[in-house]
């Protein structure tokens, strides 16, 4: 015991017990709580008591009704978390909101290139699953068409003012894709594994805003190669909005028909 | 019993939370994303509760779920239940932000924010096992007023004891005795309240 400080921090460890409920609730002063965790890190005394403290004043906490956020909370904390990258890979430096830190107006979050590496890796996983569907049909020539499809949404999506979506399956659906919305209303659209559309039918694509009704954006239809693209002039680039495709009788329809095919939320204007 | 049942299997249906932060710590948004599903509520409540601001809000649960999302792969699964980790959190970022608003000498106002009552019925499952209402009830009345109050101005108006102290205009040793005890009074109701529920013919501590 010699070689081992016998109060670190500068407190033995009955002050640190006797502290421990108001360490837990936060009402120590900076340099009081500075020095039980000094004293913690050093001491090989586990000190449970801070744990159990923690717990009851946790506790306290629990006696506030709970309060439903904002829904694009939701979306905005994915979106750091996104932007932040894995956590065994992120800087281990607090983030703190601008209204917190009380610092100027500016944006809190940058979301373009590294919300977009979230994306990219979504659009590669759903590339290769695309890809691996279509060797498996043999078609090749819709992996290339979806690939250049693909090609095409990702640059657009890296424009100023694009909104973007990874569409996954419906229901027993498989078809998978991307969609951008341009800051100029231009709605892009890659999806493979879709059925072929026959006779009058079409694919189309639906843009339904946060609490909105859905929006015909544009329609198209599907050969033997499963693969749909489409470019149109019909979206707005609204963030937190779905983008969902439905198969209809023809075109021109003012509602979707259930069920849906492909759906996905767009998310994020890039800087 | 049966009553218990169906949520009992929907419970056992779903991940535990650590599981959700042991897959967060592996990069998994959608874990995250459960995660915030299940507690944004508790986290919001609390998070306004101590701020008063749903803006200020938004951003105390946005930067604690961030936290958790960064430090996921540092929770220690055996120190704490995830929802108290969480909330701890979301505690901590909500008392910062009070603090860094609130010149030093300036204190709220006592009836701007009226502490939460204790009195909550669900509140102490989480720690205390199968409390049933009346004993919680049993387990609140061992605090007093005093001891209430210093714990409420601590917890939730972000205060210091020295602040306490100022604000009630009591000696800083009496605010620390109060929350000192009013923590060990109220372990000690729920252990002696969790203790006759789990074991009613053991002693008849409470006959």
């Amino acid at each position: 015991m010699t070689d081992v400080d016998p109060r670190p921090g500068g407190l033995g460890c009955a002050e640190v017990a006797d502290q421990a409920a108001a360490y837990a609730l936060g009402a120590l002063e900076p340099a009081d709580a500075a020095a039980i965790r000094t004293h913690v890190a050093a001491c090989p005394n586990p000190h449970p008591e801070l744990a159990e403290m923690a717990g009851l004043v946790a506790a306290l906490g629990e006696t506030v009704p709970p309060m439903e956020p904002p829904s694009a909370l939701r979306n905005r904390i994915l979106a750091s978390a996104a932007a932040a990258g894995r956590p065994s890979t992120a800087a281990p430096r607090a983030v703190t909101s601008p209204r917190i830190a009380g610092r100027p107006a500016r944006p809190w979050f940058r979301p373009a290139r590294a919300s977009w590496t979230f994306q990219a890796a979504a659009v590669i996983a759903i590339l290769a699953l695309g890809a691996w569907n279509l060797v498996l049909q043999g078609e090749v020539g819709g992996l290339q068409r979806f690939r250049d499809g693909v090609t095409a949404v990702t640059s657009a999506a890296n424009a100023p003012g694009s909104v973007t979506a990874v569409l996954s399956a419906g229901g027993d659906a498989s078809a998978h894709g991307v969609a951008t919305i341009r800051a100029d209303g231009t709605l892009l659209v890659a999806v493979t594994d879709l059925a072929p559309t026959t006779g009058a039918q079409v694919y189309e694509a639906w843009l339904i805003p946060p609490g909105g009704a859905p929006v015909p954006a544009g329609s198209f239809t599907v050969a033997g190669d499963r693969t749909g693209i489409l470019e149109s002039g019909r979206a707005a680039p609204t963030g937190g909005a779905t983008i969902a495709l439905t198969r209809e009788a023809g075109p021109g329809a003012t509602t979707p028909t259930l069920p849906i095919v492909s759906s996905g939320t767009t998310t994020l204007p890039s800087a | 019993m049966s009553s218990r049942l169906g949520p009992d299997l929907v419970a056992a249906a779903q991940p535990p939370d650590s599981e959700l932060v042991a897959a967060m710590a592996n990069g998994r948004l959608e874990a995250l994303g459960e995660l915030y599903d299940r507690h944004r509520a508790a986290a919001f409540g609390l998070a306004y509760r101590i701020t008063g601001d749903a803006g200020i809000a938004e951003d105390v649960v946005h930067d604690a779920f961030l936290g958790a999302w960064r430090n996921a792969d540092r929770y220690a699964p055996d120190r704490s239940g995830v929802k108290t980790w969480l909330m701890s959190i979301v505690h901590h970022r909500a008392i910062d932000a009070v603090r860094l608003r609130r010149p030093t000498s300036e204190l709220p106002d006592p009836d701007a924010a009226p502490p939460a009552s204790l009195t909550s019925p669900d509140v102490w499952a989480e720690i205390g096992g199968r409390l049933d209402a009346e004993r919680i009830r049993h387990a609140l009345d061992a605090l007093s007023a005093v001891q209430r109050e210093a714990l409420e101005l601590a917890y939730f108006g972000g205060l210091t004891q020295q602040e306490i102290a100022d604000r009630t205009a009591t000696p800083l040793g009496t605010v620390k005795s109060r929350v000192r005890l009013g923590l060990m009074a109220l372990r000690r109701s729920l252990e002696g309240a969790n203790r006759s529920t789990d074991e009613p013919a053991a002693g008849g501590t409470d006959a």
